[in-house]
């Protein structure tokens, strides 16, 4: 599980901060920006090492409410 | 995987090959480099290969059997040179001799005879030398004018092949560019469609705008997933390669790096709260003013009304101007006031205020909290 504010570097060679991290039914949730592009932003949840990308509709809702709420 | 992915997947495996095609090349071409000429300390390929380029090496092999040939050519012409001397020397004899015959008497005759018949032998012998420099020189002239024929046909077909695979990279980036433009237009032609949501929406500019946007739309959300600044949102997995040991400092984020839109609008806020301490009609440029405006009225829209449908509509209007991330990002610069508000003070270097200063600094940061629902 990764921390807030936590600098990962992914696969794609970039540096990602995780912004915001919460559990969600079960699953990992991170929402992370690009450290030197900061309008770069990934709504991912974890899967093993690899972060997943959440473009389903009813999870990114989910996903979105949750990041309001920490706000 | 998508298309756009494998396009450019495709593009670097083909250029990683022929970075090992021409790392054999070099291998084998540094490894011949010590079998020639004597005149050139070997060197260990590891070294070679250390220290010049690719390119380089093989210009210096080139450069290596030009100058072998060259010296051939110069060594074989001058042995034909001293063979022509001493054929010359051997004739001369030759005709002295001759002569000395003439006036002789027949004894004497006799024996000059033999001898200008062992210099005449002699001569032959020297001129079946000369012959032999002489073919020596014509190949290694003719070596020498392939090896120039050679290298200006490899120029020309590396020239032909660096061309095509320029072509071959640029044909892939104009494709994934616009595949990439595909996606944008069908995204914002998408977002057009649906009521209520078009950012050209004339109730939009009315501030009477739908207040809430269809959730339930699938095609919205996934827009919103979908969309965002640079390739990132258009992959879907993402492997983490590395944990860094040093986190992100709030003083990071406060110089823009993080929240352009979210620190100018908190910049913004306390200076409302607390005129004059950012000087901020003399001090900012004019991108930063329009900046913090800008911030301005995301940080008042947030605060006035912090419910998860307002974000979302402040996300669909910004998202229309500034792009997806940046909104975020300045909402977002609202929830590190709130959870770091001694250090959001500090990193303006504040030290050397008055305590009453820095304390309505630290009161409006609150209110600011306060505001944002927290």
């Amino acid at each position: 599980m990764v921390n807030k504010n936590d600098i990962l570097t992914l696969d794609d060679n970039k540096d990602y901060c995780v912004a915001d991290t919460f559990k969600l039914d079960g699953n990992d949730y991170v929402f992370l920006f690009d450290v030197n592009e900061p309008t770069n932003v990934l709504y991912t949840k974890m899967n093993d090492d690899e972060l997943v990308v959440v473009d389903d509709p009813e999870e990114l809702k989910k996903f979105l409410d949750k990041l309001s709420e920490n706000i | 995987m998508d298309e756009l992915e494998r396009a450019r997947l495709a593009t670097e495996n083909a250029i990683k090959q022929v970075d090992e095609k021409m790392d054999d090349l070099t291998t084998s071409a540094v490894a011949n480099i010590s079998t020639i000429g004597s005149r050139f300390r070997p060197l260990r390929r590891r070294s070679l290969r250390g220290i010049f380029s690719r390119e380089t090496i093989y210009e210096m092999m080139d450069e290596f059997d030009r100058r072998r040939e060259d010296r051939r050519i110069r060594r074989n012409e001058r042995q034909a040179d001293i063979e022509r001397e001493k054929i010359f020397e051997l004739q001369q004899k030759v005709d002295l001799i001759k002569q000395k015959m003439e006036t002789s008497n027949p004894i004497m005759r006799e024996t000059y005879r033999k001898q200008v018949e062992n210099i005449e032998n002699a001569i032959n012998n020297r001129k079946e030398d000369l012959n032999d420099f002489e073919r020596k020189i014509v190949d290694a002239r003719r070596t020498r004018e392939t090896m120039d024929e050679v290298m200006r046909h490899d120029v020309e077909i590396e020239e032909d092949r660096k061309r095509r695979e320029r072509e071959s990279v640029m044909g892939a980036l104009a494709n994934a560019d616009r595949r990439l433009e595909e996606r944008r237009n069908t995204e914002n032609n998408g977002m057009n469609n649906i009521p209520g949501l078009s950012i050209n929406d004339s109730n939009a500019n009315n501030n009477q705008v739908n207040s809430n946007p269809d959730l339930n739309d699938p095609n919205y959300l996934k827009m919103i997933a979908a969309r965002g600044e640079g390739l990132g949102q258009y992959r879907q997995r993402y492997k983490i390669l590395k944990r860094n040991d040093k986190r992100y400092r709030l003083h990071q984020i406060a110089t823009g790096t993080i929240t352009a839109l979210g620190v100018a609008g908190m910049m913004w806020a306390i200076e409302k709260m607390n005129p004059g301490f950012f000087s901020i009609n003399s001090t900012l440029s004019q991108d930063m003013q329009s900046l913090v405006e800008t911030g301005k009225n995301i940080v008042e829209r947030v605060m006035s009304d912090p419910s998860f449908a307002n974000v979302c509509q402040i996300l669909k209007e910004g998202s229309g101007v500034f792009g997806f991330g940046t909104v975020v990002s300045a909402i977002y610069g609202g929830r590190f006031v709130r959870t770091n508000r001694a250090r959001v003070a500090n990193q303006y270097e504040i030290e050397n205020m008055e305590e009453e200063n820095y304390l309505n600094i630290k009161d409006d940061t609150e209110r600011i909290a306060r505001g944002m629902g927290k």
